[in-house]
């Protein structure tokens, strides 16, 4: 035993080391200031016996002042908690470690702690160390604490401000160790006595050959059955027979024996021999141990609430309370299965159809699946009827199960209610959708006359997301065919640069008639026959992430700029067929020289950019600036005379787009915003490729077309106020609680249409002609429109803006008392 | 030490400590002549009275006042109606406090040389432990009540312990412990000797359905259900991620002892399933409270509410629940919610198989736990899901939930999928687009 004092002083590693360093360090300074007068006990106090088996503790003595009802006294108080090694309790690992965690209550609870008064605790005493202890006689029959005398009397005013080392000795009988196990296994009906009981006892050998002739094979196990758990062996085909029925009962409840003797070795209950190995006053843990183990084995209402049978009972314990009674593992209330079954059930995709007329055809798909299933593994299962089931065996199942290239998910197991049956849910693997379509179709129309039609299309056959159309609608008056492919490129993330679609759009056009209207370009699309190629490129400084937390404003540290860019290389050939007659009804005059010939083709090459820049300056739910948009959108298209083509011109055209939100309630009260379109082309360009004046990208309240020239550009100002802020002024409600929604908020608008992000706004459009060769009055070479639209902004969560309004321009020769627009714009 | 003497007209008749019952006549005189006990026997009523038999007659029992005083020791006083118009003088009894085989109290009487006597003194009354104090009080027939005080432990009350039984020929398996001292002046010793009290109880715990406090049933063989003792506690219980915790007070401040205990969701009928005790007493419960996270960035959650345990005859007791652990992934991508505490037993793990949706809104993975059977907890049965920020981490476990390879993922910035159980199947619905 080393010097306790010593061992006090001496800093050691490892969580056992029950002082701390601070009543170390404090111990340190203690002695050396107490030093004259340190004792270390011998001679003051009696040596107690049994000597061997002791705590040692440190002692002083303190003056309890005088109170009301007892006078000024003193006392003896521990002076810090020993560490493992001042408790010696050879062999006795348990009680050690039981004393040391009452140590450690008292070390945590700071509390001080007296010695000696157990007998005759005065009030204002501190807990009496020697009661803390005395529960230890759970474990150890007969514990005791023997105390030197000199302790229960009070300490001598000399002992003030000495510190002592006592030794506490410790009298306790050990706990008997079982010399012998018993195991019994009954099934439910058994231990429910409902039925007669079949009951047997066996050597152990009997369930474990391995143990015959070893003094573990003689280990007495007791199985109880009746005849119901007879009728439920024999839900096995192969059992057809009572004695078959008993022989596999009896052999069912032998290997639960066997499992509940393997995992009391496991967990220490039983030496490897099968020689019990703690007492039962040192055993509950092991006991405990012992019996989790052998639930979660047979206990499937706790591995699935769903299955509610087979709610096995374990209880390790001793027989009775006599010294030295056998260690008994009882397992109860075993129930046979009736039926294994497995059942497919409807996956997520499979759900979006419930209750349309494909959802039979999935419960069709399912059923076979289902059969399948039961013929491929039914063998093959461990989980059979006619025997006890187990977790493991359950798992095994499972794992085995998701194997199968069909299953596309295992999920839990249930019952069918009280009855025995185990059934396997999982669901079906699905292809992924494959779409195969043909229509034919016939139409009417004054302009078309009577038409047919026919198309195919496909989508995913190729299973790279594609889809395919050839479209064909003909008659004696017009002509149509369109193939187009399109290929989506998919990805786990928005951010850097990334492929977007691949697009092939080949089409023919042919009408035998005239055609009314001003000179769009869907006028013009559709009369004409081509080719084009598209490949989208994109980056992106923004991930998933960012996105998705764009508009939570509370979270200061979400990025808040963001950079982005769309590039599409486009090559087209188009075939146009204008004859001059369609030009007839066309507002402006043209130059015939400029006309088209009626059949021409044009071959090009463009490159279409989106680029922008955003900036958040939202500051948590506060009024201010709010969010900043600037982007541009151009289009630069290079024409030359290749595949037969007529032409060779340069075009370019570009938008240039700042949009600002700002607000005194909020950052989203109001927006102004300012488009500049600018476009030009060169000399030669024919006339349908030419830029237009007019429509919602222009000149509002202007026709589409009503200008057309080589260099053109218009201006946009706009300016927007919240409908809820409007609201506000009208009804004098708040509304900025619903400004300041923050991206977490789950209230759900009354409204169809999120109120928020709705605007009136007005606007003020200014066009200008910058060359002589216009198509328009040679006077006026500036144009306007104004007016006062509806604008909801981030339709659906995307940035798209829809715009609905009246416009009216003085310079419109169409729309002279103005017109209803609607407009949207889109960043990417 | 004063005896317990009885005015027996002109005699006095004084119930020795060692059994007998000695004869003082009025000449002073004293003669042993005959025995006492206190026991029932046969069909003898379980009452407080003293029977005894001078020279072999059986005399009339006489009542019997039984208490403890600051020392734990038992007191017995004759009272006035019984002993001629005048309470007996209290005597105080040297001992050690006991349950016997058959549950009743019993004090074992020592000589004052600290050596155990024959006699045996059964207490019969209504046992409870009291509020606060944690004392063990029985309550006589009479009215009148005894209490045994207990010691009390580090937090201030009388120290209780709920363990686990191990001896199987009792057929329950809790056991409930009892920690008091009598503290004896006997001649070989100067000071006052503690002796401990043998208060030990087999049995089953459960809730007073009548007024929602917890009791424990103790029967020694036979049906539990039909227990020959019923303790009550007047304290406060908490469900806790142990099981439950026992409150000396009403407020639920003073923690006593904690019983082993688990609780999880049973989605077969939409409640909660609460186990009790060691016995795994089961209640069916429902739910008010919020499920949140124990720290910013770990998995740890917390489950915190109203329990409201179900009885029969429709009688229900709420009781506060908390409830902590750490949710995780399991092999089969299923979101489990696991208690893991370590007990004074060993390590305590369970799953609480909860239900729910899942929903990515923000930025966020959250789950949205089906508390109770119409799931109508909103955001407080919302806990968001580590893995905020980190993008490797949002694919995995977005993957986990889709039930799809990572190198597959292709998700909207928004969306939910609920996890829900259709006749006892799992079923996940499909992702579907939140409102913006």
């Amino acid at each position: 035993m080393q010097d306790f004092d010593q061992a006090c002083v001496l800093e050691r590693p490892g969580r056992d080391m029950r002082f701390n360093r601070g009543q170390t360090l404090m111990s340190l300074v203690a002695l050396l200031l107490l030093f004259p007068f340190l004792v270390n006990g011998q001679g003051r106090f009696t040596v107690c016996s049994p000597e061997n088996k002791f705590i040692e503790i440190r002692l002083t003595a303190k003056t309890v002042s005088a109170s009301e009802n007892s006078p000024s006294r003193n006392i003896w108080v521990l002076a810090g908690t020993p560490g493992p090694e001042p408790v010696v309790v050879p062999g006795d690992d348990l009680l050690k470690g039981r004393i040391m965690e009452i140590m450690q209550q008292i070390q945590d609870s700071g509390l001080e702690i007296g010695v000696g008064k157990g007998g005759n605790p005065e009030p204002g005493d501190p807990n009496q160390l020697e009661l803390l202890l005395a529960d230890l006689d759970s474990v150890r029959p007969g514990f005791e604490l023997i105390l030197p005398v000199e302790l229960t009397n009070p300490p001598l005013n000399s002992d003030l401000g000495k510190l002592f080392t006592v030794r506490l000795c410790l009298k306790y009988e050990s706990c008997k160790i079982p010399d012998s196990l018993q195991i019994n296994i009954k099934t439910l009906a058994s231990a429910s006595g409902t039925a007669s009981e079949i009951s047997k006892t066996v050597d152990l050998s009997v369930a474990i050959p391995g143990l015959a002739n070893t003094p573990a094979g003689h280990i007495a196990v007791t199985i109880g059955f009746t005849d119901i758990d007879l009728r439920d062996a024999k839900r096995d085909v192969t059992i057809n027979s009572d004695a078959a029925a008993v022989e596999r009962t009896s052999s069912e409840l032998l290997s639960v024996a066997a499992k509940a003797f393997n995992e009391a070795i496991d967990k220490g209950l039983l030496t490897s021999l099968g020689v019990p190995r703690v007492d039962p006053c040192s055993g509950k843990a092991v006991a405990e141990n012992v019996e989790n183990a052998l639930t979660n084995i047979y206990n499937l209402n706790l591995f699935d609430p769903q299955v509610d049978w087979a709610r096995v009972k374990v209880r390790v314990g001793v027989v009775d309370s006599t010294p030295g009674s056998p260690w008994n593992i009882s397992v109860s209330n075993l129930q046979l299965s009736q039926e294994i079954d497995i059942e497919v059930v409807k996956n997520p995709r499979e759900m979006e159809y419930d209750n349309t007329s494909i959802e039979p055809k999935f419960a069709v798909k399912r059923q076979r699946l289902r059969e399948k299933l039961l013929q491929n593994h039914s063998n093959s299962l461990l989980a059979r009827p006619g025997r006890i089931l187990t977790t493991e065996q359950i798992k095994a199942d499972q794992e085995k199960l998701s194997t199968d290239k069909d299953v596309s998910s295992v999920e839990r197991i249930r019952s069918d209610g009280q009855a025995q049956h185990l059934i396997y849910t999982v669901t079906r693997k699905m292809q992924a959708d494959k779409d195969l379509a043909a229509r034919l179709g016939v139409g009417y129309s004054p302009e078309e006359d009577f038409t047919g039609s026919l198309s195919f299309e496909e989508n995913n056959f190729l299973g790279v997301a594609e889809s395919a159309k050839l479209a064909y609608e003909g008659g004696p008056q017009v002509q149509k065919v369109r193939f187009n492919f399109a290929r989506p490129f998919f990805n786990e993330d928005t951010k850097g640069w990334h492929a977007k679609l691949f697009d092939i759009t080949v089409q023919y056009f042919s009408d035998k008639d005239t055609r009314f209207g001003n000179l769009t370009p869907d006028e013009v699309a559709a009369r004409e026959a081509g080719s084009m190629v598209r490949f989208s490129v994109a980056y992106d400084s923004f991930s998933l992430l960012d996105h998705s937390r764009e508009n939570c404003v509370s979270e200061e540290d979400r990025k808040r700029t963001r950079l982005y860019l769309v590039a599409n290389p486009v090559f087209s050939y188009r075939d146009v067929n204008i004859r001059e007659d369609q030009f007839l009804s066309t507002l402006v005059s043209f130059d015939t020289s400029l006309l088209p010939r009626s059949r021409t083709q044009v071959t090009s090459l463009s490159l279409d950019v989106n680029a922008g820049v955003s900036h958040d300056f939202r500051r948590g739910q506060r009024a201010g600036l709010g969010v900043f948009n600037l982007s541009m959108q151009s289009a630069m298209a290079r024409s030359f005379e290749a595949f037969g083509a007529d032409y060779q011109f340069n075009k370019l055209r570009a938008l240039i787009s700042a949009d600002m939100t700002f607000g005194v309630s909020s950052a989203k009260d109001f927006f102004v915003r300012y488009n500049r379109v600018m476009s030009t082309s060169t000399h030669g360009t024919p006339l349908f490729e030419l830029a237009r004046l007019g429509g919602p990208l222009t000149v509002r309240g202007l026709e589409e077309g009503e200008i057309i020239g080589r260099k053109l550009s218009a201006d946009q100002f706009e300016f927007g106020v919240n409908a809820l802020v409007l609201w506000h002024f009208v009804s004098r409600k708040p509304v900025a609680s619903m400004l300041l929604r923050d991206c977490l908020d789950d209230s759900t608008p009354s409204l169809p249409i999120d109120l928020s992000n709705a605007y009136l706004k007005v606007f003020y459009d200014l066009g200008r002609v910058h060359d002589p060769d216009s198509f328009l009055d040679p006077v006026s070479k500036n144009t306007r429109g104004y007016g006062l639209a509806f604008e909801l902004r981030q339709l659906g969560g995307k940035n798209i803006n829809l715009s609905i309004g009246y416009a009216y321009s003085p310079d419109s020769a169409l729309h002279k008392s103005g017109t209803i627009y609607t407009g949207v714009s889109y960043t990417f | 030490m004063k005896e317990l003497q009885l005015n027996a007209g002109t005699q006095k008749h004084i119930f020795q400590p060692d059994g007998k019952v000695a004869v003082l006549l009025s000449n002073g005189s004293r003669s042993v002549k005959g025995s006492w006990r206190t026991e029932a026997q046969g069909t003898e009523p379980k009452e407080n009275l003293l029977r005894y038999e001078i020279d072999g007659a059986t005399q009339t029992p006489v009542p019997v006042r039984y208490g403890f005083n600051e020392f734990n020791q038992l007191t017995a006083q004759i009272p006035a109606a019984a002993n001629g118009g005048a309470d007996s003088e209290k005597c105080i009894f040297l001992g050690q406090i006991l349950i016997d085989d058959a549950h009743d109290l019993v004090y074992s009487v020592i000589t004052p040389d600290g050596v155990a006597a024959a006699t045996r003194i059964t207490v019969y009354g209504s046992l409870r432990f009291t509020e606060d104090s944690n004392n063990l009080s029985i309550e006589m027939n009479d009215g009148t009540h005894a209490e045994i005080k207990g010691e009390k432990g580090l937090s201030g009350t009388a120290m209780l312990k709920a363990e686990k039984n191990l001896v199987q020929e009792f057929k329950a398996d809790d056991l409930l412990r009892f920690i008091a001292f009598t503290r004896n002046d006997l001649n070989t010793s100067a000071v006052r000797v503690p002796r401990k009290a043998q208060i030990e109880f087999v049995g089953k715990w459960d809730v007073n359905p009548d007024n929602g406090q917890l009791v424990f049933h103790s029967k020694i063989t036979g049906d539990l259900t039909k227990p020959d003792v019923a303790i009550a506690f007047a304290g406060s219980i908490k469900a806790v991620s142990a099981g439950f915790a026992y409150f000396a007070d009403k407020d639920g401040t003073k923690l006593a002892f904690n019983i082993k205990g688990q609780h999880r969701w049973n989605s077969a009928n939409a409640k909660w399933e609460l186990s009790l005790g060691h016995s795994q007493r089961k209640f069916q419960a429902t739910f008010e409270g919020q499920i949140d996270k124990t720290t910013k960035e770990g998995q740890g959650f917390v489950l915190a509410g109203k329990m409201n345990l179900e009885h029969e005859a429709g009688k229900s007791t709420k009781i506060d629940l908390k409830v902590e652990g750490s949710y995780q992934f399991n092999k089969s991508n299923k979101l489990t919610f696991v208690v893991n505490v370590q007990t004074s037993d060993g390590k305590l793990t369970y799953d609480l198989m909860v239900e729910g949706k899942f929903a990515f809104k923000g930025g966020t993975l959250t789950f949205q736990v089906r508390l109770n059977e119409k799931g109508t907890g909103g955001m407080k049965a919302t806990i968001e899901l580590a893995f905020k920020g980190n993008q490797d981490s949002l694919i995995k476990t977005l993957a986990l939930v889709l039930d799809i390879t990572p190198d597959k993922v292709k998700v909207n910035f928004e969306f939910e999928l609920r996890m829900k159980f259709v006749d006892g199947v799992l079923v996940k619905e499909p992702p579907k687009k939140l409102v913006a």
